[in-house]
Parts: C-alpha cells; sequence; structure tokens
C-alpha cells in the first residue's frame, strides 16, 4: 500500500482511538468516583445542592445516555462548567493551553536539538573521555524524574545564584506583548518588545529545561547508539572505500539512517513531556493547561479534568502522526511498504 | 522421579552460574544489584536499623525541627522534627511494596491479554483487545494515573489501582509482538500438529518464550512505577502525610525551600538511588537474557 | 598466515580459492589495506601494487589509493547500499569524487556518466531506475549497482568478495558473465575471493587455492579443471572430488577431518592430517613450492 493510503489510515485510527478514549475518561469520571455529585461538591455540600447537581448532569440516567450528552455538547465546543474556575471548560482550555503549548515546544525544542548534538558528538568521539561524559551524563538525566530537576533547579539557580526567576512567564515589571498566538515569546518577538522576549525566555528557562533533561538524555542515547551500530554497517564502510569526503558522510550517508531511531521515540519522550508538565508547571507557578489541570484534579472538578484529558489526547495522537510522518519521510522503506518496521 | 528433579535443581543452577558470570562482567549492572539490594535491605529492617524508627509514624517534636544534618539527624530533620534519613528507609518499604503490587496486579493480565492478541493476530479479538491498548496509550502515562488517582479517594491503596489501571497495556504490547512473532515458528506449528490446544500452546510453547523480555521490562518498570507512585504523592494524590512516602516527603519538603533544602533534597536523592538501582539492573538483565536468545 | 604469494597480472583474472577461514578474507583486506592492525599484525613482506609497495604508505595514502585505483565489490549487495538514499545519488556521488576530491565533478556531468554504467551493466531503465531506493530494486539489480559503482572510480584492480553468493542462483549466472565481460572489455584486473570453484571456472584465468593461511597451489584455471587426475595439491584434488557429479556414484567423497588450529598448526604441512597420501617426510619439512610452467604446488609429492 503507498503511504498516502496508510496515512489516511492512520488518521482513521486515531479518530477511532480519540473516541475510545473519550468513553475512557467518561467512564473514570463517571463509573469510579462512586457517587460523582458528591465527590465533585465534596462532603460538606447540602443534599439538595448535590441533588440538583445530580440532575443537572444527568447523573440519574443510565450511562450511555450521559455520554451522548456529553459528546453532543463537546461537539459543539461546550465542554461543561468547572467548579473551579465558574466558566465553561473550554473557556478555561483555551486561556491556559497557550502557555502549556509554549512550553512543550520550548521543551521538545532543547530535547531534540541538544540529545541529537550530544549523541552524536559521543558517537564520533566513541570511547574517549568526551563520550564518557556524556554517557555518565545521560544516564543520571534519565533516572532523574523531571519534578526532582525542576526542584533542584529552582534552588540552584532561583534562591542559592538568584540568577533565574522563580515563577511565573514575565515579571511584573515587563509590559507584556499583545496577545496574538498566546505564546508570550512568539507574541514579543512578532510585535518587536524585545524587553519582553528576553524576559520570556528567562522564565521559561529553567522549567522547559526541567521537562527536557530526561528525554534529551535519552535521545542522546539512542542516537548515539544508532550511529555507532550504523558506522559498523556495510554500506558505511563501503562508501568510506569509495572516496567520498568525509564530511559529505557525515550528513548525509550517516545522519540520515541513525536519526530514524531517535525520531520513533520522539513521541514517546513528548508524552513523558506532557505528563511531566503537571508537576513542573505546578512547581515553577506556570499558568499552563497542565497547572489547572493539577488544580482540578486536586479539587475532583470531573469536567474539567474531562477536559483536559481529552485535550491532551487530542494533542498527543496529532503528535504522533507528525512523528509518524518524518519517520517516514527519513526512512523510505516505511513509506514504500506502508508498514511500520518495529 | 528424584533424579529428575535432581537434575532440574542442578541444570537451573548451571544456567545461574552462566547467567551471574556474564551479568557480573558488567560493573553497573552489579552496582544496580546492589543499589537494589541495599534498598530492599533497608526497606525490610527499617524498624531495626532506623536510627529513630519512631519517627515514621505520628511524632511530633517541634523543638527539633528544620535540624540541618548533623550526627544526630544525619540526613537533617523536616518541620516536624522528625529525622530524614529514618523516614526515607520507611518511604523505601512504601515504595517497594508499590512497585512489587502494581506489577504482580499488571504483568498476569497484560501477559494473558497480549498472548491472545498475539496469537488470534487478525482476528477480531486481537482488533478489540489492541484498540482498547490504544485508547489506554494514547494518553501520557502520568496524565492517566493522576486522571484516575483525582476521582478516588487519595491514599496509597488507590494510587496503586490508578497506576495499575493504566500499566497494563504495556505488557500487553509487548507480549503481543513477541506472540505474533511467534506463532508461525516451526515449533508452534510443530506442536499443533501434534495435537496440542490453544491453551498449551500459549502457555507450553510460546509463553516461555516471553519470559525473558517480561523479567527485563520487570525490572525496569520497578523504577519507574515507584517514581509515578512518588509523582502522584508528590502532587498530592497518593501516600498522606504524616505517612513517610518519598514523594510526598519531597512536596511537604518543597514548601520550605530554600532555607531547609535538606528536607526535599534528601529524599530525592532517595528516589534518584531506586530508580537508578533498577534501571541499572534491567539494563544488566537485558544485555544477559537477550544475549543468550541468540 | 604464512607465505602467501599472489600475484595479479594486468588485465588478469585470478581467483582465490578456499573453505571458511582459510584466510582469503584476511588476504583480501590485507591487499586493501583494511587490516585492522592490531589484533592484527603483518611481520613480512610487500604488496607490491602499480610500483608501489602498499606497506610503506601511510593512511592517508593508502585511502587515496583505495579510492582511486582499487575498488571492492562486496558480497551482500543489500547491505551495501545506503538504505535511505536513492542508488543514483550513491552513484553519482561516487563518480564525483572519484578524481579530485578538491574539485569534484559537476553533477550534470557525474550524472549523464552514471546512466552510461548503468547501461553498459545492464540495468533497464537507467533513467528511472537511479531515482529508486535499494529496497525497491531486486539483488540482481543492487549488485549491478554496484558493480557500476566499482566501475566508475576508474580503477585498475577490482577486488570482489563472494560476487554471487549472496543471489539467486538463477541470477549468480548472468552477474557472473557480466563481470567477465566488463572487465575483458575494459582490460582491468580482478581478484575474486570464493569458496565456489564454479565461480573461478566462469571467471578467471589464473586460480590460487589457499588452505589454513597458506597458498597451496597456483595454477591456470583452464588446468584445473582439465581431468587430469593425480596433478593437483591433494587438497585441491580433495576439493575436485567434492563437487556433485550428474553421473557417477552420488554422494561425494569429501575431504576427511576438520582444519587445523592456527594457534597450534601441524608440523611440516599443515594439510598432512587430512592427507590420504601423507608421506613420513610431510610430518617433518613444510614443503616447498615446486615450479612448473606456471603450475606451482607446495607439496612432497611433486618435489623434484
Amino acid at each position: 500500500m503507498s503511504f498516502a493510503t496508510y496515512l489516511v489510515r492512520r488518521l482513521m485510527h486515531s479518530i477511532l482511538v480519540l473516541f475510545g478514549l473519550s468513553i475512557l475518561v467518561f467512564l473514570i469520571a463517571r463509573v469510579l468516583p462512586g457517587d460523582p455529585a458528591r465527590v465533585a461538591l465534596g462532603p460538606r455540600a447540602p443534599e439538595e445542592t448535590v441533588q440538583r447537581w445530580r440532575e443537572w448532569m444527568h447523573l440519574d440516567k443510565p450511562l450511555y445516555i450521559q455520554y451522548y450528552y456529553w459528546l453532543a455538547n463537546a461537539l459543539h465546543g461546550d465542554l461543561g462548567i468547572s467548579l473551579y474556575s465558574r466558566q465553561n471548560v473550554a473557556i478555561d482550555i483555551k486561556t491556559y493551553f497557550p502557555a502549556t503549548a509554549e512550553l512543550a515546544l520550548f521543551a521538545g525544542l532543547i530535547m531534540t536539538v541538544f540529545g541529537v548534538s550530544f549523541g552524536a558528538i559521543s558517537a564520533r568521539y566513541s570511547n574517549t573521555w568526551v563520550d564518557n561524559v556524556v554517557r555518565m551524563g545521560s544516564y543520571v538525566g534519565v533516572v532523574t524524574p523531571a519534578f526532582i530537576f525542576g526542584i533542584l533547579f529552582l534552588l540552584l539557580f532561583g534562591y542559592v545564584l538568584r540568577i533565574l526567576p522563580t515563577t511565573g512567564r514575565l515579571d511584573y515589571s515587563t509590559t507584556a506583548p499583545p496577545i496574538i498566538t498566546g505564546m508570550v515569546t512568539i507574541d514579543s518577538l512578532v510585535t518587536g518588545n524585545f524587553a519582553a522576549f528576553l524576559d520570556a525566555l528567562k522564565h521559561l528557562l529553567m522549567p522547559a529545561a526541567a521537562l527536557a533533561l530526561g528525554p534529551m538524555s535519552q535521545e542522546a542515547r539512542i542516537t548515539r547508539a544508532s550511529m555507532s551500530d550504523n558506522l559498523k554497517k556495510d554500506y558505511m564502510l563501503l562508501v568510506g572505500a569509495q572516496g567520498i569526503p568525509e564530511r559529505l558522510i557525515n550528513f548525509k550517508y550517516l545522519l540520515k539512517p541513525s536519526l530514524i531511531p531517535t525520531v520513533s521515540i520522539l513521541g514517546l519522550d513528548f508524552a513523558a513531556l506532557l505528563g511531566n508538565a503537571f508537576l513542573v508547571e505546578l512547581i515553577f507557578g506556570w499558568p499552563g493547561l497542565s497547572r489547572y489541570g493539577i488544580q482540578t484534579m486536586l479539587l475532583s472538578d470531573l469536567n474539567a479534568i474531562t477536559g483536559v484529558v481529552m485535550m491532551l489526547g487530542i494533542v498527543f495522537t496529532l503528535a504522533n502522526i507528525l512523528v509518524d510522518i518524518v519517520v517516514a519521510y527519513l526512512d523510505p522503506r516505511i513509506r514504500l511498504t506502508g508498514e511500520r518496521l518495529q | 522421579m528424584k533424579t529428575r528433579l535432581y537434575s532440574a535443581i542442578l541444570g537451573s543452577w548451571e544456567t545461574f552460574r552462566r547467567g551471574w558470570y556474564k551479568f557480573s562482567r558488567n560493573r553497573l549492572s552489579v552496582v544496580g544489584l546492589f543499589a537494589v539490594f541495599l534498598v530492599a535491605f533497608l526497606a525490610i529492617f527499617a524498624p531495626y536499623v532506623a536510627p529513630h524508627a519512631e519517627h515514621a509514624g505520628r511524632y511530633v517534636c517541634f523543638a527539633d525541627k528544620h535540624q540541618p544534618p548533623s550526627w544526630k539527624y544525619l540526613f537533617g530533620t523536616d518541620v516536624c522534627g522528625r529525622d530524614i534519613l529514618s523516614r526515607i528507609f520507611f518511604g523505601f518499604r512504601f515504595s517497594l511494596m508499590m512497585g512489587v503490587v502494581v506489577l504482580a496486579l499488571v504483568v498476569p493480565p497484560g501477559v494473558i491479554l497480549g498472548l491472545i492478541a498475539g496469537y488470534f493476530k487478525g482476528m477480531w479479538i486481537d482488533t478489540v483487545i489492541m484498540r482498547v491498548t490504544d485508547v489506554f496509550l494514547s494518553i501520557p502515562p502520568l496524565v492517566l494515573a493522576l486522571a484516575i488517582a483525582s476521582v478516588l479517594k487519595p491514599n496509597l491503596f488507590n494510587s496503586m489501582v490508578a497506576i495499575s489501571l493504566m500499566w497494563w497495556p504495556w505488557y500487553c504490547r509487548l507480549i503481543y509482538g513477541v506472540t505474533s512473532s511467534l506463532r508461525n515458528e516451526s515449533f508452534v506449528l510443530a506442536a499443533k500438529v501434534t495435537g496440542a490446544g490453544t491453551f498449551r500452546i500459549l502457555f507450553r510453547e510460546i509463553l516461555p518464550n516471553c519470559i525473558s523480555p517480561i523479567f527485563t521490562k520487570m525490572s525496569l518498570d520497578m523504577g519507574w512505577v515507584i517514581l509515578l507512585g512518588a509523582a502522584l504523592s508528590f502532587v498530592g494524590l497518593g501516600i498522606q502525610p504524616p505517612q513517610p512516602g518519598l514523594g510526598t516527603m519531597i512536596a511537604d519538603g518543597a514548601k520550605y525551600m530554600p532555607g531547609n533544602w535538606w528536607s526535599s533534597i534528601f529524599p530525592a536523592f532517595a528516589i534518584m538511588l531506586v530508580v537508578l538501582g533498577f534501571n541499572l539492573l534491567g539494563d544488566g538483565l537485558r544485555d544477559v537474557l537477550s544475549a543468550e536468545e541468540v | 598466515m604464512d607465505g602467501v604469494a599472489i600475484a595479479v597480472a594486468e588485465g588478469e583474472k585470478v581467483g582465490i580459492v578456499g573453505e571458511t577461514g582459510c584466510g582469503k578474507s584476511i588476504t583480501m583486506k590485507a591487499m586493501m589495506g583494511i587490516l585492522p592492525i592490531p589484533p592484527a599484525r603483518i611481520a613480512q613482506g610487500q604488496i607490491q601494487f602499480n610500483g608501489r609497495d602498499l606497506l610503506t604508505l601511510t593512511k592517508k595514502e593508502m585511502r587515496e589509493v583505495r579510492r582511486r585505483e582499487m575498488s571492492f565489490i562486496p558480497q551482500d549487495p543489500s547491505a551495501s547500499l545506503n538504505p535511505v538514499l536513492r542508488v543514483g545519488t550513491q552513484l553519482i556521488d561516487v563518480i564525483r569524487y572519484s578524481g579530485n576530491i578538491q574539485k569534484p565533478l559537476s553533477k550534470r556531468e557525474a550524472r549523464r556518466r552514471a546512466i552510461n554504467i548503468l547501461r553498459e551493466v545492464g540495468l533497464p531503465d537507467p533513467q528511472r531506475n537511479m531515482r529508486s531506493y535499494p529496497i525497491q530494486l531486486s539483488g540482481g539489480m543492487q549488485q549491478r549497482i554496484l558493480i557500476s559503482m566499482a566501475l566508475a572510480t576508474g580503477a585498475i584492480l577490482l577486488i570482489a568478495d563472494e560476487p554471487s553468493t549472496a543471489l539467486d542462483v538463477t541470477i549468480q549466472d548472468q552477474i557472473l558473465r557480466l563481470m567477465r565481460e566488463l572487465v575483458e572489455r575494459r582490460g582491468v584486473s580482478i581478484v575474486i575471493i570464493t569458496h565456489n570453484l564454479g565461480v573461478v571456472r566462469e571467471l578467471t584465468d589464473r586460480t590460487y587455492v589457499m588452505y589454513a593461511g597458506q597458498v597451496v597451489e597456483n595454477v591456470k584455471t583452464k588446468q584445473l579443471f582439465a581431468e587430469q587426475i593425480g596433478s593437483m595439491h591433494p587438497y585441491t584434488q580433495g576439493l575436485l572430488d567434492s563437487i556433485p557429479r550428474m553421473t557417477g556414484e552420488g554422494v561425494t567423497a569429501g575431504i576427511r577431518g576438520m582444519i587445523p588450529d592456527y594457534a597450534d598448526p601441524p608440523s611440516g604441512c599443515r594439510f598432512r592430517p587430512r592427507c590420504d597420501r601423507a608421506m613420513p617426510i610431510c610430518e617433518t619439512r613444510p614443503p616447498a613450492f615446486h615450479v612448473e610452467e606456471g603450475h606451482n604446488i607446495a607439496c612432497h609429492l611433486y618435489e623434484g
């Protein structure tokens, strides 16, 4: 089958999976708690309020009817009211999503660029001290959870050395740029507000680094392993004997096949990013969707939880499809046979 | 009968010795093993080796609160005056218990579902099982765990339930991969030809080939499950204070940063030790077990 | 390895034959200068090529020699082509840098030459197939691409490692005949490493037989396959006898025994433990070459 067919199939599959996810999340929000209304409103709410809530959320009706109402509303952009913000969850998501997107993109950039570079350097200087330092470092990076990195950074750079700000996206004294994309860095760049741009970067640095270090180490390890393996392959030995200059060999003949495993795990690493964002945003007071998610989760705010999880599911699924497309571009074997090489 | 048992034991001992030889060649793996043993030892014997074992429960001594590390309190004390070192030992108990329980809950169903889906690949049951797996894996793992934990009452047991509910698909996928590639191998066909039923084939022919990847994954997973549990506790959806969960301790201590850094940093290092240990151990196991298959 | 002496004349096609482990790959790597020096070590000898002793060259100079004067045709074509680049790109790169590295050939000119060479090696529809990825091509086509890469550099010596072993039997014949044609037409020399006497017969003028790290016989290929019993080295004779025949008894004899331990080879002649015609002298003294009009045998039976 051709690649276009493969892509279409993938999209269909993803839509199906998202549907399934909505059912799963729905079950989690309605079935697990036992008494969702009581859980949502807390143990001290008067019984009649709870009863009204029950009716309003259709909790007395059979599950599939509840789901139908929820789905119908959701497809119209109405995700229910959040107990935390008193607004429609859809509005909350729109408000907080850009901040998380900005953080995720920045962290993703760090993780990819530095991860691959360190891995390539490590492979090039294989078995020297450079290699050993990178390997040791990447081990530390992989086993240290993002929230611990966050705390360590906060301690070191925020309090001890005092060179980086500890919360928020901008200092109070900086003029914020107008909201175009919602991402402060892009908005300030686009409107020429360089002071804000730099300030925003300073604020982004620690949380993004905390998120990125783990996956970055993972990418470095895989890139290194992949390059080392490929260097021994027959086609690399042959191309060396054929007299093609070394620079071309490294960037064209070695890099392309070596990136394939690296990009393949980008999906999982991105998942780690999105998941860990929940804790990192909390630590750094970053006003993003994940922090909103945590706060609503701690309150058992069912509508918000459902909305946030669905949103993240959609983002993650899109990211995976994107990763698959890039892998297919890199590896013609997948493109042409239309199958995933496990 | 006795000789069969005897030679079976002898055979396994030989395999073990060979495996150990290969394993011990890699220094890092041995370090991992040592770290895991250390943690296990401290966890099991916590009441006896902790210098201030009573601090692990409800204990308050405000006079001693926020003491920096000293000879009396090696890792200092927290806001309630409790010795951090002792609490870390007891925290290991929770961590290990969580890892063991979750894996015990998750591995059997995951493996069985994977076997079935892989063996009957292409039929409706495969599609159903794999789609469900896909759904569970369509959101980042931590998010799912948090979501499940957030609708249940926050405590240790429920955090284990939450993690178990979202961890099983990984085993299902792993075994699915192995099974679907093995099901057309000659030894399976041979078993079929001699009249073996599906059940027999799955458990006597295919499953033994899955043991290596399962064990490798399990030792690596111990670290990740413990980490996930710590993350849940950190947020407040897992082990509740005053119980000494490692994640809980980090969260408690974080409020008093930077001044009383020791109440967060040492539990953080403790978690890193556990995760590192299981990671190294798992890597070492993988090298030994997969090399043998060749 | 001990006492390996191989000579290839200009335009000559030479085969090196021997079972696995006899040292033919090592000989080949030594020739090309890609022997990994620790752990290997060259104790003695020279490699004269095109007027120079290759062992005296620096690594850089040796690389240049490999680039311009020698070419290699590897064993497994599917593993020797970069799977993520188009074959045309790979061939064009080889052509572009086959001359002066500092001033590579223009892409257009290289492309033109590439198409010509591909036609010469019999690749159908070169323009279209150049745009393919290796996975889209059959084994035979891949091997043709590798052969064109080897020829494109303008080398005067081709070294082919088991040139048809990885291919289907039906394609093997095609490729071997193609190689013979090309080599004859271009007047290059070729050294073929193989364990397959059929390849040797098809492709070579002269055959060297190796056993246990030594050359034991050096004979004109035609002579090798002429039905003369008794004038070959016992090992060579054993190899010839092992070829299954269409007529006769069916199951072949084979050569009894196993190759020796290289760390502790047999005294005297290394083949002695497996030789049916061994004499007492074979145990004490290693045989010297007996030269006889283009036919050298290292065997006491023929010492005169």
